[in-house]
This record gives structure tokens, C-alpha cells and sequence, in this order.
């Protein structure tokens, strides 16, 4: 291993952010260039080389533009910035920790994980209830009563006080993150939305079965002991009890001071909402309210919300599905194991781009520059190409047609199968394997394949069979459902009118129940699989898998995940999502031995109950006409290879018999003391043995696993050239 | 050359008149005749009674497939045999025919394969140039009703087998093997140089009749691709209409039920097995055929292509007098007369050779055009190859020679009033030469341009190292702005190992753009697996950073790459050469 340090770099070929750098532009023009320097290549990995979900959303800042459109009373949301609109006029939705509809995906992945329910029986209702305004509004409370309290407690201490100071500083980073709300009228909607409630429904809105006017009461017992609610005394009908608070008014001062600072176009309806939403109600002023007009806002404000909520999760979706992807990428790798982190370098560039002819020269040039070298510590080793076409004819856009074929259909945030065979054909001459998953959606989950079984995937996939790159591609399915398309229903509020007595109530009517539908979120499987793989290449992840017989210098080239028991031990980490396969699905996954395939079972390991899912196969494209080949053989392959080189000082003749002789120092025999671990690089019934043709100046290597021979051929470095 | 002194008159007319007149001698001769067989195959069932049902069925299947698949220059028979010889049919009876005799003979008795062969032996033609082959199809059992007969029949065979070694004939045999039979007729094909194939349960007869056609008998073919389906209705495509036969293939994993074909042709003739399906047409006139068959069980169909043409190859030459330059055209037509030349997709499969160099040809009034320049007057030899058309061609003139004859030089003009004219101008000539020599020096601006050399580059020096690698070609850049998939140009693979020009990539990935001088590239294997390459015309070639001289030899070794830049940069590709797997040399 002191060769070779990391054998789990990954390529990411996804935009995330257009208006960051990407490979293409990074690289730049290459023509009379063969490879890149090493200050491009540091300067490539400052710019796209990530090692952990939160270097990935720092670094690419994926974002959401929205602004509004005056002509249709809209909200546009766009992945890419807008030309010829202002900055000002436009707004940046930040993806990441904060945001409420990524946090509410990634919470729902660990509760399910937790709780190991399967789709069926999950209750997704719970949790895709985040973004509704309620929540939000819920989070707000939380804010709001720390601020209360600390505000309280800030307004006891004299000034000068070293700890008043210290309190200054945690309202300080409040206020700044109430202020964000401020003049952010869509950050407000939710907010007007429960205020509204809580003003006119007092409380949480429940419908009462009578249509009269709440009259607030006190309980008693008259003199026959018949128990009694007898109306409170009240002066004025419509304004809400107002308690006296002094801390609570110095508060209340702070946030309107601090409104109209930040905001010189406010106005007063905001600023009362904005004072009413960040203190208790008990401590608001009194307000007349006008029912018909509060009512009429209510429900304008939860169209416009619903329908903007709508618009940004069709825009963000795609986008979000990639940020899961890669978050998935990383969660597969313990947090308390540190040698062999994985590391993810992202083209940030779309595949239809990268794959033309005119800039795939790039990716060759840099692929030259870190894969053929004998410095490995840039070496990419997989690939992860997620969302391909079902469409298994599916083409790249404005290529010159030699022949008249079908009529394409561009469909967005898919990538054509072409483009796929393209890029592979590239990465196999750098011996980077590639996983690739199908675009998600309700047809290439769990349950689809539980039902519909393996072979349509491997029909898909005919045109990549029998190809000099099928080696290097590795079709991972199913893709993992986050949320099914089924329960992914967001209720977000009911819409009011006004009753006879001129209340306001909420509708019982099902059609006024405003609901919005996610339709479905999924992570493609070539994330979760790239991520488990390059995981186990680290030793010290196997080491506390496996506990013992594990060499701490070698990588996890060598280690089968589908021998033994060690599927069950190396594990996704995300939850099981149905019952399982049928026996006849599974046979016949079993016949073909296509695919990276995971699985989704009861399984046992020991005394434990297994919830997560499992790899069933590792198999790449190669086949021999009866089965596809697993895919340690090619990384060991590689690795040998690569081993190889280095120590022979690229292949030189005589250093090639010194790597293979029977010295107990050769690097081959090195290999095979250690042949009982688990992450041997030649395990038991394993063998390496070489010929060289002087002739045509080869050298030919067989390396045995198990009885089935895998051919690799060097050009020998001769010391002198015949002429 | 004699040096001949005629007067000067008398010498202009004479040029004159030869730059009127072309020089051409055209070479025709008579198209192929198919009504001479070249090769004959005899196929001797064992009718005995050892062989059981399913294997005589079988038996039958493939002879029946083999020989309808077979092109026309072969001519069949078959024959039943027993302890005798039960039926024989004659050389060239129609398959129905054949077939016909062989259904209703009775299979019964002892086996004595000795006395088949003998006989066998005796009904082969004379003169036959090509093949001569005896396919017997039997379980491998010599027995007759006695011991003493059985060691007869056994020393007939030996001695029967002898004879066929002497005569040149081959022995095949397809193996059924049983249990309980000791199988005695094997060492007759490695005697006479045949193929033994041993049918052993659960393989398929028509895995052995593909191969025995294929690559046995080395039949060329095209895949047309393969079927998942119970039912197929589909248009079949014949490529081209210039075949004079045209066979289609179908390999089924189930029986074929119920097939169709629709054609506008001279004659179609369906033969059918168990689970195969030839379609015979005589004179296809279309491009395509629509083709329906059924399976009596879903399962995969593989189709296979075979075509026969029947060519006839025209040759003449003219001399250009304005070009310096003879211009050769070769003209290809069917039987029908149809000029084959006229159809693209036939036009790249077909190579032209002079003096053994592939020549590069454009197409102009459906005649091969080739310009070729010749330093004296010369015979040369010119072929046509039709190999890359992956189909059985007849043409008996692929091949001749032409005679290239230059005009002679201007005669001597032995007036010395022109002498001192000369002299006053080579005078000029000089002091213009070393002004510019010295004003291009004084422009301190270097130029790299070599003289073109007038001395031709060594053959012998190009056909030295072989081909090795290929070659992947980008388009970095096109007048129309679309996409180019990249193409990839296998070197190792390449049939012809002479060297070839960028115009025969250009023609090799389809690119439709006009590339100018690309023929003048020229590509050549160098020593250690690297790539040579000469550049003698205007598209500017750049490896790294440094721009290629012309006329000087250049190599690229693997995972280099050249930039090419053609029309002053309104097009530019690159061009990678790279080593190939052994994987990849096998395919």
C-alpha cells in the first residue's frame, strides 16, 4: 500500500452548479497537449475534488434561483442563473443543512434507517410534513421562546456586564437568522399563514361542530353543585387578551427597530407580522381584525404558497436527487474510520456537453494526466454516471445523423445512452470502472423490480455487451426511494370562509384541502454503490467489519462482496424497503448474474436482524456468453498492473522476472504470505504467472482467480531498441 | 529509348495527333460461366438400422441446410446406404430432389461405410478443379451380419479411404454418437485431411452445419442479428439489388412454423428443417424483402446472409495532357449489365490495386476514377477486390494490366539563338534566388517549409513494419458546428497491410466533409509498434506543439495524438493512435 494509497477516488459526471468551474473549463483547450501540469491538477482539485457531503455543498453551493414574474403572478424557480434579470430582482435558495425541504429528505433516510420499516409500513406523512407551514412555523416557536428567554435574561444584567455582552453576541446571531425572513416575502408566506390561523381560529384551527362565536369561559359549580362554564368578562370582543411584560416589550421594540433598519421600503403589515411571529402571542398588542379581509389574505396566501412550493420542487428535485446522491455516496463510510476516506471529484458539467467530440479530448487529457502516471495519489479508480435513459436508443442531441434513425425526444435531466457509451470508451483506457444507474422514478425501484424482475435491465443494456469498454460498466440497480411516488402527498393547510356569525373556519370540504405532491424522490443506485465499493477498499472500514484477518496495508481490491457471508457484514446504510424478492426473481438473477444488484431481504447475521439493504451482485458488462464477470477481478487487474509498473520501472524486462521470481521479497510472493485475508490482493486458489514474447515485446500476465484465468498484457520496456 | 532525329514538322503532328487520341487498351473478357461446377459434395446417410430415428431426422436436417446454403459453383448428391448402397442421386439433381430420394429410402440392414465411399469415389466428375468431399453421417458402426464380413467391410474402408487420399477427395463425417457403439470411421478425415464432428446429446445439428459452412467451408456471411420473438414480420435488407443469389439464413431454438417471404425476384425456394430455414432467391430485383415466420415456441432466431455476384470488370486508361497524368477507369457491372459502381454503400467496400498499392478512387459517371502518374511508359498490373463485400464474387477479370504509355518529351531545338536566352535568364533566375534568400533572413522570421522533394518515398522502406494499434479520430471542430461521434480505426485488423492515406480513414469513419489533400497523408507501420506518417500536401499537421514538415517521416507512438487542421482551420481533428487488448485483436 505505500505505492498506492487510495484506490477508491471517484468521478462524478453530474452538474451540480453551472455557475461554478467544471472540468471542461478548468482543463481548458487541449489541443497539442497530451497532459495536464500538476498546478492544473491541484488547482482542478481545489476547485471539484470534495471529501465529505459538507465540503460537497460548501464548494458547490448548489442553489435554486427564483424570482417573480410580474405578467403571470408567479414565482419562477431555475437551476441556472437568469440572464438579463437583475441580481437584486433574483433570489438565491441555498440547498443545503438549513433548507426545509433537504432536511426534511435527509431526516426521513435516518428515521427509516432507525426505525427499519419498510416503504409499506412507513409513515411518510410524519415527516414530509416538514414543509408545510405549520412546520415551519413550529420551528419558529422553538426560535422564538429561546429568544424570549435569552432576550429576558439579557434585559436583568447591567450594562457592562461581561455576561450581558456574552447574551448580546447569541441575540445577535438570532436576530440575523430571523432577519432572514424579514423582507423575504416567500419566507413569510408560511409565517402569515399560521398567524392568520392563530389569530382568527385561536389555537391550532380545530373545527368545532358548532358554528357559534368562541366565548372564552371560566368553569364553576353553582349552589346545587351543577357544574357550570360561565363566560369571562371581557370589554371588547375582538381583541385578544393582552398581558403586560416588560422584557417582552423591550422585544418587541428590538424587532421593529431591527425590521425597519434592514427593510426602508417595509411596511406595517410586515413588521406586525414579523413582531407577532418572534415573540409570544400573549405578549402582542391589541389589534382590531377584519375577518373577511384576513380570511381572503389566509387563502390567497396559501394558493400562492402551495402553488410556488409546487413549481420550486418540480425545478429542485432533479437537483436535490443529485445532492442525496452524493450524500448517500459518502454516508456509506463510517464516520469514526479515518485512513481511505473516499474522495468524489464532480465534472460539474452535463454529460451531453462533456461527451461531444470536440471536449471529450479533455476528459482524456485529464484522465492522462492523473490515471497513466506512476504517482497515484490523483488516480481515479470509478466512476459514477447516474440517470440514463431508459430508452436503450437513446442519443445525444444535434449529432450528425449518418443514417436516418427514430425521431429522438429530449427529455431533461436525463442522460442519453450514447453519451454513456462515449464516455466509457474513454474511461476503459484509464481503467476506470463506472457505475451507472437508470433515471428514477416509480419504474426502476424495488418494488418495480420485486414485480417486473432483472431482464428488462439487461435488455437495456445490449448495446453496451460484447463492447472492448463493457469491462468498466457496471449497471447498478434498483435505484432507493426516499419517498414513493404514492405517499409523497404534502398537506399543507385546509382553506377558510367565514360562517354565518361571521367566524372564520376552516373548510371541511375535501376539494379546499390544499395538497401538494412531491411525485416521488429517489437516489440512483450507482451513488450508493460506488459509495459501499469504495468504502471497503479501505482497510481499516474491513477491519472493523470483519474484526480480525484483515491485512492493514492492503486495500479491499481484492474483496468479493458476493463470497461468504460478506455481503450481510458490509452493508449499505440504507434501509430495507420491501419485504423482499420472490424465490423466482431471485433464481433468475442468479442465472443471468447481471448487474450490481441489491437486495432488499430478511436476513439474519448471527443473532442480529439485518434492516438494511444488501449487495446480491457485483457484476460489469463483460461477459463470456454464459455469465458477467465480478468486478473485483477488474479492479485487481488494475491494481496489479499499476503495482506492477511502479515497481519494475515501467516494465522494464528484467525487473518484470524479479517482481515474479520465487524470492521471498518478490512483490508476488509478498502477496501470497498474505493470501488468508480477507483483503489479500491474491486470495487462496489465486495465482499470477507471466510470459514474455520477445518478438512483439509483450509480456503477458494470467492471473488465476479460483480457476478462471484473466489475461493482462504490458508492453515490455526493452534495454535496447532492435533497429 | 532511341534517340530518334526527326524533323521538326513532322514531330509536332505526330505529338499532336497522340494527344488527340488516347491510349487505351481496354481488357474484357467473358463473364464468369456458373454452369461449371468448381466443387462437388457428396452426402452418404447411413440408412442402417442402428441409426436411430432422431438422428436419421437430423441427418437429413443437415444435409438439407448445407446444401441449400451452398453457393452455386458447388453441385451435391446424396446417397443412402446400408450393407449396399440403397439410392444415389447424380451430381447437380435438384435439391428437392435429393431430398425427395432421401425421405423415402427404407433404413434397415447392416453398415458397410467402406462400400459407400468406394462407390462415392466413382461418381465424382472429371475435371472438377475445386473441392471433392464425401460427408458421411453416420453413428461411426462398421458391422455386417459375420464377423469375417465385418472385418471385410472394415478393410474396405481402410482401403476405400486410401483411394480418396490418392484421388484428392475429402472425407468429412458428422458423428452420432450412441452408447454401445464403437465408432470405426473417424481416421478416415484425418487421413485425407476432412473434419470429424461428434454429435453428443443436447448439441444442436445446426451448430454443425453453420460451421461446416462457415468456417470449414470458409462460406462468407453477413449477420443480419437475432430475434427474441414467437412471431417476426419485418423487412429483411439485401443491402444492394446487384446479387445474382441471395440466401437467408434462420437458426431456431424451436421449430419454424408457418414462413413467409416477399420478393420481387427471378425465383424463391424455401427449404426447411427442424428448427432452421433457408430462403433461396434467384435474381433478387429489390433491396429488401419482407420476411414473416412463427415459432412453435418462443425463442431466439439468428440470421444469416449469403450472397452471390456474378461480375464483370472493364479497364482503360487515358492520358491527361494538361495534368501530366494518366487517369485510369475501371468500370464493374452485374450480369445485367447494371453498373454495381452506382451504389455507395458497394463503392467502399471495394479496394483497387495497382502494383499491388491500394488506390484511392472517386466515383464519376458510375466509373472508378483513378488519377496515376508514372515517371516513364510502363505496364502495370491492376486488381479488384471484392473482398470486403463478405459474399462469393465470380469474376474471372478482377485482374489484368494496362499499359500506360507517356507522350514523348519535346525534341532537342538545336538553335543556338535560344542558347544565350537561357543563359540571361538562369542568370536572373540566380540573382532572384539569393535576394530572397537574404531578405527572408533579414526578416529574422523563420518559415519552416522544406523543399517538396521530387524523389519518391520508399516503398520497400513503407511495407517494412506491419500495423499495430488503431487509431481514434475527433472532430474538433466542422463548418456546420454539429457533433461527430468519435470513430475508432482498427490498424491491427486491417486486411490489406499496405500502407493507406487519410483518405481512407476519412471514407472509414464517413466524413462527409471535403478534406483537402487528405490522400496526401500518408500512414505506414514503423519498428516498435509506432506509426509513421508523411504528409506531402496543404492540410497542416501538428504533434504537440510542433508543426510536421512536409515530406518527412514522422512516428507516433501509442497514446499520442496528431492535430490536423484542413481548409485553413475550417476543420479540425485529432487523431489518437492507441494500443489495443489482446481482447480487442481476438474480435
Amino acid at each position: 500500500m505505500n505505492i498506492i494509497s487510495q484506490t477508491n477516488r471517484t468521478i462524478l459526471f453530474e452538474e451540480i452548479n453551472p455557475e461554478k468551474h467544471n472540468l471542461m473549463t478548468l482543463v481548458g483547450d487541449v489541443r497539442g497537449i497530451n497532459s495536464l501540469s500538476d498546478d492544473k491538477i491541484k488547482a482542478l482539485n481545489e476547485a471539484l475534488l470534495v471529501r465529505s457531503f459538507d465540503e460537497f455543498l460548501e464548494k458547490f453551493e448548489p442553489v435554486v434561483y427564483s424570482f417573480f414574474d410580474a405578467n403571470n403572478q408567479k414565482v419562477l424557480y431555475t437551476l441556472k442563473k437568469p440572464e438579463n434579470v437583475s441580481d437584486d430582482l433574483i433570489t438565491e435558495i441555498h440547498l443545503n443543512r438549513q433548507n426545509d425541504f433537504l432536511k426534511m429528505l435527509m431526516t426521513l433516510v435516518e428515521t427509516k434507517r432507525s426505525q427499519g420499516t419498510i416503504n409499506v409500513d412507513f409513515q411518510f406523512e410524519k415527516l414530509t410534513d416538514m414543509i408545510s407551514p405549520k412546520k415551519v412555523m413550529d420551528d419558529i416557536r422553538q426560535n422564538r421562546k429561546e429568544m424570549q428567554y435569552t432576550y429576558s435574561e439579557y434585559a436583568k444584567l447591567e450594562d457592562g456586564d461581561p455576561k450581558k455582552l456574552d447574551l448580546a453576541d447569541k441575540l445577535n446571531v438570532m436576530f440575523e437568522e430571523a432577519s432572514a425572513n424579514y423582507n423575504n416575502v416567500m419566507a413569510m408566506l408560511p409565517l402569515a399563514i399560521e398567524d392568520i390561523k392563530t389569530r382568527l381560529l385561536l389555537g391550532d384551527g380545530q373545527m368545532s361542530q358548532d358554528e357559534a362565536p368562541l366565548a372564552i369561559g371560566v368553569l364553576s359549580m353553582n349552589e346545587e353543585g351543577e357544574l357550570k362554564i360561565l363566560e369571562a368578562p371581557k370589554e371588547k370582543k375582538q381583541e385578544l387578551l393582552v398581558l403586560d411584560d416588560k422584557a417582552n416589550t423591550g422585544l418587541i421594540a428590538a424587532l421593529e427597530d431591527d425590521y425597519k433598519a434592514l427593510n426602508e421600503d417595509g411596511n406595517e403589515y410586515v413588521m406586525s407580522l414579523v413582531t407577532r411571529t418572534f415573540c409570544p402571542l400573549a405578549s402582542t398588542m391589541e389589534s382590531e381584525v377584519d375577518v373577511k379581509k384576513e380570511v381572503a389574505n389566509y387563502n390567497s396566501y396559501l394558493e400562492f404558497y402551495k402553488t410556488s412550493k409546487d413549481d420550486f420542487i418540480k425545478v429542485v428535485k432533479p437537483l436535490v436527487e443529485k445532492i442525496l446522491g452524493v450524500w448517500a455516496f459518502f454516508e456509506q463510510f463510517p464516520k469514526n474510520v479515518k485512513t481511505m476516506r473516499p474522495s468524489m471529484i464532480i465534472t460539474n458539467v452535463g454529460n451531453e456537453l462533456l461527451a461531444r467530440s470536440s471536449n471529450i479530448t479533455r476528459l482524456i487529457t485529464y484522465l492522462s494526466s492523473v490515471n497513466a502516471k506512476n504517482d497515484f495519489e490523483n488516480t481515479i479508480w470509478y466512476g459514477i454516471f447516474p440517470s440514463v435513459s431508459l430508452d436503450s436508443h437513446s442519443k445525444m442531441k444535434a449529432v450528425r445523423e449518418r443514417f436516418k434513425g427514430n425521431e429522438n425526444v429530449d427529455k431533461e435531466d436525463v442522460n442519453s445512452v450514447e453519451s454513456l457509451a462515449r464516455i466509457l470508451d474513454v474511461l476503459k483506457d484509464y481503467s476506470v470502472q463506472c457505475f451507472f444507474s437508470y433515471e428514477t422514478g416509480d419504474r426502476t425501484t424495488f418494488n418495480a423490480m420485486a414485480t417486473e424482475g432483472i431482464e428488462n435491465y439487461e435488455n437495456k443494456c445490449v448495446e453496451l455487451v460484447g463492447k472492448s469498454f463493457s469491462e468498466y460498466a457496471i449497471p447498478c440497480i434498483p435505484n432507493f426511494t426516499i419517498i414513493p411516488k404514492d405517499k409523497s402527498g404534502v398537506i399543507l393547510d385546509k382553506r377558510m370562509h367565514i360562517t354565518e356569525n361571521n367566524t372564520a373556519e376552516l373548510s371541511r370540504e375535501k376539494e379546499d384541502i390544499m395538497k401538494l405532491w412531491i411525485d416521488g424522490v429517489y437516489i440512483g443506485a450507482a451513488y450508493v454503490a460506488a459509495g459501499l465499493v469504495s468504502a471497503y477498499q479501505s482497510p481499516e472500514y474491513l477491519k472493523e467489519v470483519f474484526k480480525k484477518n484483515v491485512d492493514e496495508s492492503l486495500p479491499g481490491v481484492r474483496f468479493d462482496i458476493e463470497a461468504g457471508d460478506h455481503a450481510l457484514k458490509v452493508r449499505t446504510t440504507m434501509a430495507k424497503e420491501i419485504t423482499g424478492f420472490t424465490n423466482v426473481i431471485k433464481n433468475d438473477i442468479n442465472r443471468r448474474n447481471f448487474g450490481f444488484v441489491f437486495s432488499s431481504e430478511n436476513a439474519m447475521l448471527g443473532d442480529m436482524n439485518i434492516q438494511n439493504i444488501m449487495v446480491y451482485k457485483a457484476r460489469n458488462l463483460m461477459s463470456d456468453g454464459k455469465s458477467y464477470e465480478p468486478i473485483y477481478k477488474t479492479q485487481v487487474t488494475s491494481y496489479i498492473e499499476r503495482v506492477m509498473r511502479h515497481a519494475t520501472g515501467d516494465f522494464k524486462q528484467e525487473s518484470i522476472g524479479e517482481f515474479f521470481s520465487n524470492k521471498p521479497s518478490s512483490q508476488k510472493n509478498r502477496w501470497l504470505e498474505k493470501k488468508d485475508c480477507i483483503n489479500a490482493i491474491l486470495g487462496s486458489g489465486d495465482d499470477i504467472s507471466y510470459s514474455v514474447d520477445q518478438a512483439a515485446g509483450y509480456c503477458n500476465l494470467d492471473i488465476l482467480f479460483n480457476g478462471n484465468v484473466k489475461n493482462l498484457e504490458v508492453e515490455v520496456n526493452r534495454l535496447t531498441n532492435e533497429g | 529509348m532511341k534517340n530518334i532525329r526527326i524533323h521538326k514538322k513532322r514531330w509536332i503532328s505526330i505529338c499532336l495527333l497522340m494527344m488527340l487520341f488516347t491510349n487505351a487498351i481496354s481488357v474484357r473478357a467473358a463473364a464468369y460461366n456458373t454452369d461449371t461446377a468448381t466443387h462437388q459434395i457428396l452426402f452418404a446417410l447411413d440408412g442402417s438400422s442402428s441409426m436411430a430415428r432422431d438422428n436419421w431426422q437430423e441427418a437429413v436436417d443437415f444435409v438439407a441446410m448445407v446444401a441449400a446454403m451452398l453457393p452455386s459453383d458447388y453441385e451435391t448428391a446424396v446417397m443412402v446406404y446400408n450393407e449396399d448402397v440403397v439410392v444415389c442421386t447424380d451430381f447437380g439433381q435438384t435439391l428437392e430432389g435429393q431430398l425427395r430420394e432421401l425421405q423415402e429410402a427404407e433404413k434397415r440392414g447392416y453398415t458397410n461405410t467402406g462400400l459407400a465411399v468406394d462407390y462415392a469415389l466413382e461418381r465424382f466428375s472429371e475435371g472438377i478443379l475445386g473441392q471433392k468431399r464425401i460427408v458421411i453421417l453416420s453413428d461411426g458402426e462398421i458391422s455386417m451380419k459375420g464377423k469375417p464380413e465385418t472385418e471385410e467391410a472394415r478393410m474396405l474402408y481402410e482401403s476405400a479411404v486410401a483411394d480418396a487420399e490418392s484421388q484428392n477427395v475429402k472425407i468429412d463425417v458428422l458423428l452420432f454418437e450412441a452408447e454401445g457403439i464403437e465408432e470405426q470411421i473417424s481416421y478416415g478425415p484425418e487421413a485425407t485431411d476432412g473434419f470429424v464432428f461428434r454429435k453428443t446429446e443436447g448439441q444442436s445439428v445446426e451448430d454443425f452445419a453453420q460451421n461446416y459452412l462457415f468456417e470449414q467451408l470458409g462460406l462468407e456471411r453477413i449477420m443480419l442479428g437475432a430475434s427474441d420473438t414467437s412471431e417476426y414480420a419485418a423487412s429483411v435488407s439485401l443491402q444492394d439489388a446487384f446479387s445474382e443469389q441471395a440466401r437467408i439464413l434462420l437458426v431456431a431454438e424451436s421449430r419454424i412454423e408457418d414462413i413467409k417471404v416477399t420478393c420481387q425476384c427471378k425465383d424463391v425456394q424455401i427449404t426447411r428443417g427442424e428448427r432452421f430455414a433457408v430462403v433461396h432467391l434467384d435474381s433478387p430485383m429489390e433491396k429488401d424483402v419482407a420476411l414473416q415466420y412463427t415459432l412453435a415456441e418462443k425463442g431466439k432466431v439468428n440470421a444469416y446472409l449469403t450472397k452471390e455476384y456474378c461480375l464483370s470488370v472493364d479497364m482503360e486508361a487515358g492520358y491527361e495532357e494538361e495534368l501530366l497524368q494518366h487517369i485510369i477507369n475501371v468500370r464493374i457491372t452485374d450480369a445485367e449489365g447494371n453498373n454495381i459502381l452506382a451504389d455507395k454503400g458497394i463503392c467502399e467496400k471495394i479496394e483497387i490495386y495497382i502494383n499491388g498499392s491500394c488506390c484511392n478512387y472517386t466515383v464519376e459517371q458510375e466509373k472508378a476514377v483513378i488519377p496515376y502518374q508514372v515517371e516513364e511508359s510502363q505496364e502495370i498490373s491492376l486488381k479488384v477486390d471484392f473482398s470486403n463485400l463478405n459474399s462469393v464474387v465470380f469474376c474471372s477479370d478482377a485482374e489484368g494490366s494496362l499499359w500506360l504509355e507517356l507522350p514523348p518529351p519535346e525534341p532537342e531545338d538545336d538553335g543556338m539563338q535560344y542558347f544565350w536566352l537561357c543563359v540571361v535568364v538562369s542568370g536572373v533566375c540566380v540573382v532572384f534566388a539569393i535576394l530572397s534568400f537574404l531578405l527572408v533572413r533579414a526578416k529574422k522570421k523563420t518559415e519552416k517549409y522544406a523543399e517538396v522533394s521530387r524523389k519518391p518515398q520508399s516503398i520497400s522502406e513503407m511495407l517494412r513494419y506491419d500495423f499495430s494499434g488503431k487509431i481514434v479520430v475527433y472532430m474538433l471542430k466542422n463548418a456546420g458546428g454539429e457533433d461527430m461521434p468519435p470513430v475508432s480505426v482498427n490498424l491491427y485488423k486491417r486486411e490489406s497491410r499496405e500502407p493507406f492515406s487519410f483518405q481512407w480513414i476519412k471514407d472509414k469513419c464517413r466524413i462527409d466533409a471535403e478534406l483537402k489533400d487528405a490522400e496526401k497523408i500518408m500512414f505506414y507501420g514503423g519498428e516498435n509498434h509506432t506509426l509513421c506518417i508523411r504528409n506531402n500536401g496543404d492540410a497542416t499537421l501538428f504533434n504537440g506543439k510542433d508543426i510536421l514538415l512536409k515530406n518527412k517521416k514522422y512516428t507516433l507512438n501509442y497514446n499520442e495524438k496528431l492535430l490536423m487542421i484542413f481548409q485553413d482551420g475550417e476543420i479540425e481533428l485529432e487523431v489518437h493512435y492507441k494500443n489495443i487488448k489482446p481482447s480487442e485483436r481476438e474480435r
